[in-house]
């Protein structure tokens, strides 16, 4: 062998080789970026994290965005759904299998929203290609949802596994962790957020949780907690921002840029009505059955002259029987002028009015739900020293003023121990476990470290 | 290595004489053939005897023929000679010593001549007279020739008894120093007859081989370059370019259907365009692609291989091999043991297709034209019940529920004329599609350049009632050249064509089951009906009006370059690009769509680029020493292959007549699609030849794929493939009739990267939409780096025997392929954020088998020959074990221990004496899927009989296939008793109690329905024999004489007529047994005459 040839196949050879690892390290696809990229500035930071909103908004069976309303009010005295849909009648009926889709959906949904507040936490730790100030935002925006996601979890199925990193090979074996333990996350993300999410947008701009709905959030988790004076201390600082004036007309509250908004969702660009609880609960014609029918349950409990009956409600008479529907949402195109209420001001007056009776204040309570009763044009309830009467009577204007919204009225009978005592009776298959929904059949298939809920 | 110390191993001249005898008694068992005598070694002695005495002592001895004419031997004289156990070559040597003579052996046949003049039979050999044992001053120059004149490049020249010899250079030259005059050269070409000739006085030797008749010697192409079926250590099959020509099919898969072991090839739709489904030696991968890796002249057919979905319309899925035209193929190869495919690494583990085009050869300008036109119709139709058999099981459908028709869905009963009778089947596909094939080609050149020009025109319309057409037009170009000094050849082809589909959206064929009294779809004046009194109905005809149109350009190009450095020692470089754009659009005008629904007038495009491109420098390097032929080959890939695309999604459009006018829609809603694919590897391989009788051939691949994750991206595969070709033995050469005999195995590594790309990352997408004016990146999968291939090993060993000379041979080989590492979805818990991640699980399954070849010369004589080709294979495929099966998403899918293709079912009970109805022991899904079946192939083949008498030729070729499949009542879709219509075996339905049968009473109502849908979508019930001996092909051909053609001034001149899917026989109750559907097209019966003439 000549010994120049030689040369030139070993250059050759030599060369090929070593640009083999190269080669095959491709550019990622321009249509998908890989998770390292995203976290590289602050525009596409935020296009990870605000996804989980635009998710929350564009699922048409979204937790958030209708879901708790609508099977939180056909799970108790709320509504009923008037087409046939096996997994919404075992709502009606008061009892759940374990494969059922929305009781699945629900759980793998909320998950979801966690693994991505988790991956921006995670991402987003002592990483410096995001502009400090975007990085707490977005750090604090995750906080905030990962809270906002264990409080149903919690509030539905009881024990939850604690899920607070990406890594699916320890995460996939985690079983359930105590209520208690879960609360304190909650607690501790929440105060960890506050500071860090923006100020209150103004009205008209609440599209994004602020300070203001951490500390909402807050308050409500610590009334469920049982823990009052802690409740009322942050629904005070809520109301007493004065930023959320209550909306001075009943037909204003729902709008977007309602003054008493602290967090709404708003429609995404794509949508196709402002909510989905306006584009599934608002009838297409005066002249059919509507999908969801409030029960005569809800519509028996609304004092005469209650104006949020007749604002709030709907009305269809088809062959000379009426059909009530929820009609806070009026909306059945996306104009804009609606939005979904994740969080308003009215609740947090309803949060001090029960902490305020659960700590003696019966003048603060009456006083508070004074407030809400006379924009309903109802005539004020009277003063007392009687906390008893205080808590029914804020039970009874929690069930009217948040009707068919996000699920109120489930937590409550479920917090307040009364779900037994008044679902029982009204629903075929109630039983006392009714109160926690099942582990859904196919996480417990999936992650044998789970339990199941007694009577699933 | 492994033999040429045998003698040295203690154990192994034992081991060796086990082989031997086991080898020899498996061959005496077929032969009853005896053993006498030593082969080749002669013992006679004696002083003064004259030759032809010799001779017939050696004749004796070893079983050689001596050929002389007596006048040359009496020029000769007598010989003393003592031979003990001579070698036969140094006895006749010494016989032919300062003889006027020559002798060439060829065949165990002494030929022997007077050496002047120096004519050999049937070669050129020219030596000038010997006189003395002079070395050759200026060595031995020579050059070698196949019988057509083209130059041989690798034929072995070996100085006979000696180790000392050379190959043939790109032209065919070689040389040769020193060298004795007497010396006995040894030329060798792989499918070529060898030849011995005894060197003269100093000499320059132009010899020609000539081809032999054994179909062991035909050409075998290899991964890497060429071989042949005798001498390959691998598995692999050859279609012939006759084999794909005699066949009037448009697609190359549609002509391998049967004809290779190992290979199923099922057709999906019988309309043109129709993909298909191609395994070789069974499902080798739970999830990922099964398709072998498909190699277009040495280039990846990137656009087959990249598993596009293209939609196709009628069809569903479009055959992307429809570029390819089948007259082009010079032969395609399938290669199936790890030996043949460990050098394709990680692409290899599904099989390789190798398909190779024609060249031009040197010699006079030719031009080739070749006309075929012909027609096709459903071969086999389904009886569909009549008018009066169709009400009356309606009407009985009724009485049996109890019920009375429902004016409001009843229009068969109610509203329509119950008098009228269409036989909708009839209507779809009682048409002929025309076929026209025409192709024409130039070829020619010289020893330094030779070429092919070609182009090709198809069209081929539909049964249906519809002038659709389809096309394809194609050119090619393919240049050989070489330089002066021989040491620099080029090869390149382009292959460019343009394939238009034209056919309706949907398949009407599914709209035979209509009611036989539903409205004609056409009024007089030529609208579409969508009703009549009030009852409404699906137009099929809506379909013929909604067009798909797919219209694909395909280049594929490769280039070979090849520097013949210096002995032996060539730098190669294989280059090949293609790229394929795909136009498709489906439209669907608003006069096409029923009015009661507010149609929009709406229109699909898909628009793909598809480019590929791989590099591949190679060093090879070829040398005899001694008896060993060794060659080395090493290289390295590079290939990117890049898809990107959109789909549009249009509606709303102002006109009907402005489908194709996207600014004309309203709303449009656009997909994109990127996929980049970048493969390399570095590839070696040796293969040791000791005089044709031990091979062993080891390869290696070092491979990366992008497909995988940082550190996961590089693997290693490899096999060694060994054969022992005995009846080059000593031992075997005694037994007359046995001609042949090869025993090889092979095992190796091959790996499954077919699993998508990107597919390792944690990678985001952009959501819909914007939220807050900010868009969405959503996280689309866990992060998972450690995923990597799907390993495939294959063991394989086989026994190849020819009898009478090669007039039968008879090749077995049994497979036993186990695949592991398989990548699945594996079922997370949603609290992971994900349902499922892929990973690799240690799920293994097994693929093995029996595959069989028979070639039989059965009658050969000079007018008439008669041969058979037949092919047999029972294969079984088995999930050997899979951990975890029963917490996995997959436990009511597989079972361990049984074959992929079985189903979980039901266990049907039969049908229940008291209500008439499908009955099961329970019908909770997934709960009681407790019975198993399995629809599987168990066994299939072809054989091919050629029959030659003078001129004409016939070729019948049957393929057959041993399967389970689900009958009609599975794929009808509709409950019989229900306004659908049904084959006339519904007739058979349970009427009263004690009825055996399997169709349950006719019923229209839930409970009818409900267990309907129980037993033929989830039970075991419809499971049933699906078997079929298919008269696959006829080709009838007559070559004119010379006579004739020289008056054309032609050199040949040929008609043909070819005959596809002629006959089907089956037990099968339904559509076809092939597609298994009632409501898509079955394969057509194609028949078609042509002419052949090349001037």
């Amino acid at each position: 062998m000549r010994p120049h040839h030689t040369i030139y196949s070993l250059v050759l050879a030599v060369f090929l080789f070593a640009s083999c690892k190269k080669f095959v390290q491709i550019p990622p696809s321009p249509l998908q970026i890989a998770g390292s990229d995203v976290f590289a500035d602050d525009q596409s930071a935020t296009s990870a994290l605000t996804d989980i909103f635009l998710n929350m908004s564009a699922s048409g069976s979204g937790f958030s965005s209708i879901n708790m309303t609508r099977l939180g009010g056909m799970y108790t005295d709320e509504m009923t759904y008037t087409r046939p849909q096996a997994a919404f009648q075992q709502f009606e009926a008061g009892h759940l299998s374990n494969d059922n889709s929305s009781v699945a959906g629900t759980w793998q949904e909320i998950y979801t929203y966690i693994y991505q507040a988790n991956s921006v936490i995670e991402r987003l730790a002592g990483n410096k290609a995001v502009s400090p100030a975007v990085n707490r935002t977005l750090t604090a925006e995750a906080l905030f949802v990962r809270a906002y996601c264990y409080f149903y979890l919690a509030n539905l199925y009881g024990d939850v596994p604690l899920v607070l990193t990406t890594d699916y090979i320890r995460n996939q074996k985690l079983p359930r962790t105590p209520v208690a333990t879960v609360n304190a996350q909650i607690v501790s993300d929440l105060k960890a957020s506050i500071g860090g999410l923006g100020p209150d947008g103004g009205a008209g701009h609440r599209v994004l949780p602020s300070d203001w709905a951490a500390r909402s959030l807050l308050a409500r988790a610590y009334l469920y907690d049982g823990d009052f004076p802690n409740g009322f201390l942050y629904a005070d600082s809520v109301i007493r921002s004065g930023l959320f004036p209550l909306a001075s007309s009943l037909a204003n509250v729902f709008l977007a840029g309602s003054p008493e908004a602290i967090w709404q969702l708003a429609p995404y660009s794509d949508a196709i009505a402002d909510t989905w609880e306006g584009y599934s609960f608002a009838p297409t014609r005066a002249t059919v059955i509507p999908q969801y029918v409030l029960n005569n349950y809800l519509m028996n409990a609304f004092e005469p002259g209650d104006k949020r009956k007749t604002t709030w409600t709907g009305v269809n008479t088809v062959s000379g029987a009426a059909y009530y529907y929820p009609y806070k949402y009026r909306s059945r195109q996306h104009t804009g002028t609606e939005s979904h209420m994740v969080f308003r001001s009215a609740e947090l007056y309803l949060i001090r009015a029960e902490c305020a009776a659960q700590t003696q204040n019966t003048a603060g309570c009456i006083q508070d739900l004074n407030l809400l009763r006379s924009r309903a044009g109802l005539a004020p309830l009277a003063d007392t020293t009687d906390a008893g009467f205080c808590l029914q009577a804020v039970m009874q204007e929690r069930r009217v003023e948040l009707f068919a919204e996000n699920g109120h009225r489930f937590f409550d009978l479920v917090r307040t121990k009364t779900a037994d005592a008044v679902l029982g009776p009204e629903k075929t298959n109630w039983t006392t476990d009714s109160k926690r929904w099942p582990v859904p059949l196919a996480e417990l298939k999936t992650n044998p470290a789970l339990v199941q809920n007694q009577g699933y | 290595m492994l033999f040429s110390n045998r003698g040295k191993a203690p154990l192994w001249p034992h081991m060796w004489k086990v082989v031997k005898l086991t080898v020899f008694f498996l061959t005496i068992g077929l032969l009853h053939a005896y053993a006498s005598g030593n082969a080749q070694q002669v013992t006679y002695s004696g002083k003064d005897i004259p030759l032809a005495t010799v001779f017939s002592a050696i004749e004796k001895q070893t079983g050689y023929v001596f050929f002389y004419r007596t006048e040359d031997l009496s020029a000769a004289k007598p010989v003393t000679v003592a031979f003990r156990n001579t070698k036969l070559a140094d006895a006749l040597d010494a016989c032919f010593h300062g003889q006027p003579l020559n002798f060439v052996i060829r065949n165990k046949t002494v030929f022997v001549t007077a050496a002047e003049p120096t004519t050999v039979p049937s070669s050129e050999t020219t030596n000038a007279l010997a006189t003395d044992t002079a070395v050759l001053p200026s060595g031995l120059r020579g050059r070698v020739t196949d019988s057509l004149g083209a130059p041989l490049q690798g034929a072995n020249v070996l100085l006979k008894g000696t180790a000392r010899g050379t190959t043939t250079d790109t032209a065919g030259y070689f040389e040769l120093s020193p060298v004795r005059a007497g010396a006995v050269i040894v030329v060798s070409y792989s499918g070529l007859e060898t030849q011995e000739i005894k060197v003269r006085v100093r000499s320059s030797l132009a010899i020609t081989l000539s081809h032999k008749y054994s179909p062991l010697d035909e050409v075998q192409v290899i991964a890497y370059g060429t071989t042949t079926k005798r001498l390959n250590t691998g598995d692999v099959s050859t279609v012939s370019s006759k084999t794909v020509g005699d066949q009037p099919v448009a697609d190359p898969l549609a002509a391998l259907e049967g004809r290779v072991p190992g290979l199923i090839v099922t057709q999906t739709n019988g309309l043109p365009g129709a993909a298909f489904n191609v395994q070789i030696r069974g499902q080798n991968s739970l999830i990922n692609g099964n398709d072998p890796l498909y190699i277009v002249d040495g280039v990846p057919f990137g656009f087959a291989n990249a598993d596009l979905q293209l939609s196709g319309g009628a069809v569903g899925n479009q055959s992307p091999f429809r570029v390819i035209n089948p007259g082009d193929i010079e032969s395609i190869e399938v290669l199936k043991d790890a030996d043949a495919t460990a050098i394709y690494g990680s692409r290899g583990a599904n099989g390789v297709i190798l398909i190779t085009t024609r060249k031009g050869r040197a010699g006079k300008l030719k031009l080739d034209l070749n006309v075929n036109t012909g027609f096709g119709q459903v071969g086999k139709e389904v009886k569909y019940l009549n008018l009066q058999q169709y009400l009356a099981m309606r009407h009985e459908a009724f009485a049996n529920d109890g019920a009375t028709p429902d004016p409001a869905v009843d229009y068969d009963l109610l509203a329509w004329d119950t008098t009228r009778y269409t036989n909708w089947q009839n209507v779809f596909s009682s048409n002929s599609s025309r076929y026209d094939d025409d192709e024409i080609g130039l070829s020619g050149g010289t020893a330094q350049l030779q070429w092919l020009l070609g182009g090709n025109y198809h069209r081929e319309t539909t049964v249906l009632p519809s002038s659709l057409a389809n096309y394809r037009n194609g050119v090619r170009l393919n240049i050989f050249s070489t330089s002066l000094d021989k040491r620099f050849t080029l090869s390149a082809s382009a292959n460019y064509s343009n394939v238009q589909l034209n056919l309706p959206v949907a398949d009407l064929f599914g709209a035979a089951n209509l009611p036989p009294d539903a409205p004609y779809p056409v009024d007089a004046s030529g609208n579409l009906v969508w009703s009549e009194n009030g009852g409404s109905y699906e137009n099929p005809f809506a379909y013929l009006r909604q067009k798909y149109n797919g219209n694909t350009k395909n280049l594929l190009s490769s280039l070979l370059l090849n520097y013949h450095l210096l002995h032996g020692l060539d730098v190669r470089l294989n280059a090949g690009y293609t790229e394929t754009h795909v136009l498709q659009t489906s439209e669907f005008p608003l006069s096409s769509q029923n009015p009661a629904y507010n149609p929009v007038a709406r229109a699909n495009y898909d628009q793909a680029g598809y480019t590929s491109w791989t590099l591949e420098p190679q060093l090879s390097y070829n040398d005899t020493i001694g008896g060993l032929k060794l060659a080395l080959l090493l290289g390295a890939t590079f290939q990117q292959d890049l898809n990107q695309g959109n789909s549009v999604i249009a509606s709303n459009f102002t006109s009907d007549a402005l489908l194709a006018n996207l600014g004309a829609a309203a709303n449009v809603s656009t997909a994109s699609y990127y996929d980049l694919y970048r493969y390399d590897a570095a590839f070696a391989r040796a293969t040791a030849n000791w005089e044709n009788k031990y091979i062993l051939n080891l390869t290696s691949r070092r491979d990366g794929s992008s497909r995988f994750g940082p550190g996961r991206q590089f693997a290693d595969f490899g096999a060694v493939g060994a054969a022992w070709i005995f009846s080059e033995d000593r031992f075997f050469k005694r037994m007359p009739v046995l001609s042949y005999g090869k025993l090889r195995a092979s095992y190796g590594s091959t790996g499954n990267d077919r699993i998508g790309n990107y597919n390792y990352l944690d990678t985001y997408s952009a959501d819909y939409g914007t939220y807050n004016g900010v868009s969405g990146l959503a996280p689309t999968r866990l992060f998972n780096p450690d995923y990597a291939w799907e390993a495939n090993r294959k063991a394989e060993a086989g026994i190849e025997l020819g009898f009478f000379r090669d007039r039968l041979v008879l090749m077995a080989s049994y497979f036993n392929n186990r695949s592991s590492n398989q990548l699945l979805q594996y079922a997370l818990p949603s609290q992971t954020g994900f349902t499922s991640v892929l990973e690799n699980f240690p799920a293994l399954i097994e693929n093995r088998g029996w595959e069989f070849t028979l070639t039989t010369a059965n009658i050969r004589t000079r007018h008439f020959t008669w041969t058979t080709t037949a092919n047999l294979t029972a294969a079984s495929n088995k999930l050997v074990a899979f951990p975890g099966l029963d917490s996995s998403s997959y436990a009511y899918t597989y079972v361990v221990g049984q074959p992929l293709s079985l189903m979980r079912v039901f266990h049907y009970k039969g049908i229940d004496p008291a209500t008439g109805l499908y009955s099961f022991t329970g019908t909770d899904w997934p709960t009681d899927l407790t019975d198993y079946k399995d629809i599987i192939v168990n066994y299939y083949g072809g054989i091919n009989n050629h029959f030659s008498l003078n001129s004409w030729q016939l070729d019948l070729f049957f393929q057959f296939v041993k399967q389970n499949g689900r009958n009609y009542i599975a794929s009808s879709g509709h409950n019989p008793g229900t306004p659908y219509n049904q084959p006339s075996d519904v007739l058979k339905r349970w009427q009263r109690a004690g009825d055996n049968t399997d169709v349950q009473r006719f019923s229209q109502d839930y409970n009818g329905f409900q267990s309907y849908v129980n037993y033929a979508y989830y039970s075991g019930g419809p499971v049933t024999d699906a078997s079929f001996i298919r008269l696959k092909n006829v080709a009838l051909s007559y070559s004119f004489p010379a006579s004739v053609t020289r008056r054309l001034c032609a050199s040949s001149l040929r008609v043909y007529a070819t005959a596809q899917n002629l006959l089907t026989i089956t037990g099968y109750r339904g559509g076809d047994p092939e597609t298994q559907s009632l409501s898509t097209m079955p394969p057509l019966r194609v028949i078609t005459g042509g002419l052949q003439i090349t001037f």
